[in-house]
């Protein structure tokens, strides 16, 4: 399919309703390949990496801060090109020590949590709310509707009792599935949906049957609106919005798409699922295909979620022969979890090449993207945050200085976490005043500074 | 804020949830930050024969629930035939909040859910189709034309079974035009059916239970619609929608009664379906359904292999189901059992010399105790390559006991002083070194000593004497009471009232979703009472539970 920059441009001043979707092609940027045509600004991207089981601090904080920082063992794999997208914050802390991994991911990715409103007891159901989005989620709230899917979110490691809870939307219920399939991505992000629709054969056009049926669907939840309670009103809110966002896909079904797709993987070998289970082959195909998706603008915002909060995966591919979680606890700062941290890096340094190797305008993909790395606590067998691990990667389109370790003057006697996830949904350019909730001492807290040294 | 009180059991260290008359329970049950209930209304708890008396019940808030995974594929199988299967994945239960139900209280669903239940019901629809001359709502009705009567026949009993109540003619209108959304030709109205049964499938109307509920003219009081107490009791016991013969109790009013209710739960305990229903309670609450191949090491296991689980699972399930419907007994029999079902996989691990390589009744060695001892339980609580006193005792007080364990405090350096080669230690002895700490002391003092107890069965649960060559010490001092191994203080524990209430409290949770509220407790109080005064059987229990007040009664939420 040709395609002239002319049609392009003619269907995004058209309306809304074909804007989305589109792929980032060259034909839409200038002449200098510095902005689109039209003179917006290139599209910037925003993704949380995620691990569960935090880190050790002496292997993982730099011997020297600054531009030309040495890089400390977990971050070997980024020696060379990527070196100059690394920036690291580190020698910051949460308010507090929390009670344990799944009330920590949500302080580590939102600054928000609250046991109080919970609906479940203290101790005894531990249900969860985190009354923020996590990070990702506020930024993709923040540019909803810029994109055709609002996120992609996908799961390597399935191994674990709290798979797919590293993002959330706002009111801390509704969770972004990481989908932990290879080839179930494929079909979201390039095959058009998971299937046909049914009545195949019989018309060619299903579209306005489909159209229909989401009016319906939107209509049965419009008629509950009136009868639900705040919190359930929220989550219903939830569900249309899920709703509307599958109109638009049917609405840019109409539009050309000229993404160069990749082929849809076969992923046969996942390891045993278990002790054995398949991580790199499958952090590869996926980060593959996420770069692609971004490339061609099928949404701005990814969930990359390596390992859950408390996972349980073995990491058998460094030697270690516990699973992971007990691992953090019996050897909380042994060479294994050294080990396990910089094999986590080194797939996040594929990710980044990935999208470092793609070329955006005059520059590249990992240029106008921030990747921003955490996991739910700093040495998580003390269920600490002290050094919590805030990692970025990319220029976030100019908005981050990056390449550079960033640390705080008082490292052990600072509350300023959060901080780093202001600066780094600054850096992308959403210009929220504060950030997180305060709950009573469960580590929420708001923050209104974002490590200024580090944006532009 | 909710306010913690409990009855301190050691220097701060424990509270008590369940029984107990000094009890308080946290304030509101509000649910995410939903706001307070608007309507404190008080509905009296009958006395039990003796005249006994329990606190009234001030009924709590319900917030919608989602159907859970297993929900949605039971529902669509029971509705469409048993052939249709959903392939694809569903969003995932929130399975945080230790029961399913409790989780889906209060789970949202971002675009991808709502993007996994279109693909679900339009595979569904695809399913369904070819076949539909075999489903009798489906069959006969071509339609031809989109006025014909058959086609709102269709909708409305097709929609009755999806949304467990009677359209609305509005909503018969509302999928009619889905129907006729590509034209009025027979085959566009053809495609446009499928479509229509699609949109139901994905309506809110079938994803989520919705209380509504209506004013209770004896008291004034929120209850649940007869409709809305059929998904409740349906999707309690059978883990599944309604059937017709319920539905139709729905439409007659009856299940707003204790007596109706009552009636109905007898009803469905005696189908085949309804046997997960104490399977569904022990495993969430155990920590068996989440408990897996992948959670071991076979290095430190080479014994350890999906056969075993399946094994395990399966003994896990024989058990409580004898225990509840076969030969139905005291469900507290999961103490202090004598037999148990063991195959080839089961017998190995625990020692057993079988004959028949299925499935068959064997009697417990002396080591073990009902499924207090099982392989599932003790396999599900213990970490991937030794065991951890610290971890059952943990589990023994909060889901056996229905007591509160404080998560360690901040910092402390959880690290046990490693296995010394020159001088070999039990773990027990290792613990105690760690318990000598003083900021650990008055926590572990309490959680292990049950814990303990268990020592004698390895992480995934086989029987062992030694442990890294020293003898096992598996006694222990638990609430003042000594017990020299796991079977004596298992069998303690059928006698020990808390956890008998915690028995009656947890499967409470379970079925109204929510963790019971302080206004609750005085049915709980007597629930206990009468099940423990009948033989404590467990099936005695759900019908109870399900015509208690506290079931049938709510506030609504602001």
């Amino acid at each position: 399919m040709k395609l002239s920059r002319r049609h392009i441009l003619r269907g995004m001043v058209g309306g809304a309703a074909v804007q989305v979707g589109l792929p980032l092609l060259d034909v839409m940027l200038n002449d200098h390949g510095t902005a689109m045509a039209a003179g917006e600004p290139l599209p910037k991207r925003f993704g949380v990496f995620f691990w569960g089981g935090g880190i050790v601090p002496s292997s993982w904080v730099p011997s020297g801060t600054g531009p030309n920082f040495p890089l400390s063992d977990s971050f070997q794999d980024f020696a060379g090109g990527l070196k100059p997208y690394l920036t690291l914050v580190t020698g910051t802390q949460h308010k507090n020590s929390s009670p344990g991994h799944i009330p920590s991911r949500g302080i580590a990715l939102s600054s928000s949590h609250d046991l109080n409103t919970g609906v479940a007891g203290v101790g005894t159901y531990r249900g969860q709310n985190m009354p923020e989005p996590s990070v990702d989620a506020l930024v993709a709230e923040a540019w909803k509707g810029k994109a055709l899917l609002e996120m992609i979110a996908v799961g390597i490691c399935r191994t674990g009792p709290y798979r797919s809870n590293s993002s959330w939307k706002r009111g801390g219920t509704a969770y972004n599935r990481h989908e932990p399939s290879p080839m179930a991505l494929w079909d979201r992000l390039f095959g058009g949906g998971a299937a046909p629709p049914p009545g195949g054969g019989m018309i060619a056009n299903t579209t306005a049957y489909e159209k229909s049926m989401l009016d319906a669907i939107q209509a049965d939840a419009q008629s509950l609106q009136g009868k639900l309670g705040r919190s359930d009103k929220a989550r219903m809110d939830q569900h249309l919005s899920g709703i509307r966002a599958l109109e638009r896909q049917l609405q840019a079904r109409t539009s050309p798409d000229a993404c160069a797709k990749p082929g849809r993987p076969t992923m046969s070998n996942f390891g045993d699922g278990g002790t054995h289970e398949e991580k790199e082959a499958k952090s590869q195909i996926m980060s593959q295909m996420l770069a692609i998706a971004l490339a061609c603008d099928r949404s701005r915002v990814f969930s990359y979620e390596f390992s859950s909060n408390q996972s349980t995966t073995f990491y058998w591919e460094v030697g270690v022969n516990q699973e992971h979680h007990q691992l953090t606890h019996d050897k909380p700062t042994g060479t294994e979890m050294q080990k396990v941290t910089r094999f986590i890096m080194k797939n996040l340094a594929y990710l980044a090449e990935q999208l470092r190797s793609r070329t955006e305008g005059a520059g590249n993909l990992l240029d106008n993207t921030l990747i921003l790395g955490t996991s739910e606590h700093a040495t998580a067998g003390f269920h600490d945050y002290k050094d919590h691990p805030y990692v970025m990667v990319g220029r976030a389109g100019g908005g981050l200085r990056a390449g550079q370790h960033w640390r705080h003057p008082s490292p052990t006697s600072n509350i300023d976490s959060p901080r780093a996830l202001l600066t780094a949904v600054r850096a992308v350019g959403v210009g929220l005043p504060k950030l997180g909730q305060e709950s009573g001492g469960e580590g929420g807290r708001v923050v209104t500074q974002p490590i200024s040294e580090l944006l532009t | 804020m909710r306010a913690l009180a409990f009855v301190v059991l050691s220097a701060g260290c424990m509270g008590q949830v369940v029984g107990g008359e000094d009890e308080m329970n946290p304030g509101l049950p509000g649910m995410g930050g939903s706001g307070t209930p608007s309507n404190p209304m008080e509905i009296p708890t009958p006395s039990d024969p003796t005249g006994k008396t329990y606190a009234p019940l001030k009924p709590a808030a319900a917030t919608m629930r989602r159907l859970t995974e297993q929900q949605v594929r039971n529902s669509v199988a029971d509705i469409f035939g048993a052939a249709t299967r959903i392939t694809a994945a569903l969003d995932p239960d929130e399975t945080s909040s230790i029961f399913r139900s409790v989780g889906a209280a209060t789970v949202g669903t971002a675009d991808s859910g709502v993007e996994a239940y279109r693909n679900a019901a339009l595979d569904v629809v695809r399913q369904v189709w070819p076949r539909r001359d075999q489903i009798p709502m489906l069959a006969g009705c071509g339609p031809a034309r989109l006025d014909e009567p058959c086609l709102s026949t269709l909708l409305r009993n097709v929609g009755l079974r999806l949304w467990r109540r009677p359209l609305t003619d509005e909503e018969v209108r509302r999928y009619t035009a889905v129907v006729g959304a590509g034209g009025t030709a027979p085959a566009s109205l053809q495609v446009g059916l499928q479509f229509a049964l699609a949109g139901m499938l994905q309506s809110p109307h079938f994803l989520y239970l919705v209380p509504v509920g209506e004013i209770d003219p004896m008291n004034g009081a929120r209850r649940f619609t007869s409709y809305e107490m059929a998904s409740r009791l349906s999707y309690f016991i059978l883990d599944s929608t309604p059937d017709q013969a319920l539905l139709d109790a729905a439409a007659a009013g009856k299940l707003v009664t204790s007596d109706g209710l009552n009636a109905e739960a007898k009803r469905l305990l005696v189908q085949a379906r309804a046997r997960g229903v104490v399977t569904r309670h022990f495993s969430e609450s155990w920590g068996v359904a989440i408990m897996g191949e992948p959670d071991k090491s076979k290095t430190a296991y080479p014994m350890w292999n999906a056969a075993v689980v399946r094994a395990y699972k399966e003994e896990f399930r024989r058990v409580l189901e004898d225990i509840v419907f076969d030969r139905p007994r005291d469900v507290r029999g999961v103490f202090d059992g004598r037999e148990t079902f063991a195959n080839r996989d089961l017998a190995s691990v625990y020692g057993m010399t079988l004959t028949a390589p299925e499935f068959t009744r064997v009697s417990l060695d002396a080591n073990r105790s009902g499924l207090f001892t099982s392989g599932a339980v003790v396999a599900a609580n213990s970490p991937s390559d030794r065991t951890s006193p610290t971890r059952r005792g943990a589990f023994i007080r909060e889901r056996i006991l229905c007591q509160i364990v404080p998560a360690p405090p901040p910092d402390v350096n959880t690290d046990l002083p490693p296995p010394n080669a020159a001088k070999p230690a039990s773990l027990r002895e290792r613990l105690e070194q760690h318990r000598k700490d003083p900021a650990c002391t008055p926590c572990h003092a309490v959680i292990d000593p049950p814990g303990l107890t268990l020592e004698n069965f390895d992480a995934i649960g086989v029987f062992r004497t030694r442990d890294n060559g020293s003898m096992i010490d598996a006694s222990g001092l638990v609430d003042g009471q000594s017990f020299q191994n796991a079977r004596e203080f298992a069998a303690s524990l059928k006698g020990n009232e808390s956890a008998g209430r915690c028995i009656a409290h947890e499967l409470y949770a379970q079925a109204a979703a929510h963790e019971p509220t302080e206004g609750e407790h005085g049915v709980i109080d007597s629930l206990y009472d009468q099940v423990a005064a009948n033989g404590f059987t467990f099936q005695d229990l759900v019908v109870r539970l399900v015509a208690s007040n506290g079931f049938r009664y709510f506030v609504p939420v602001n």
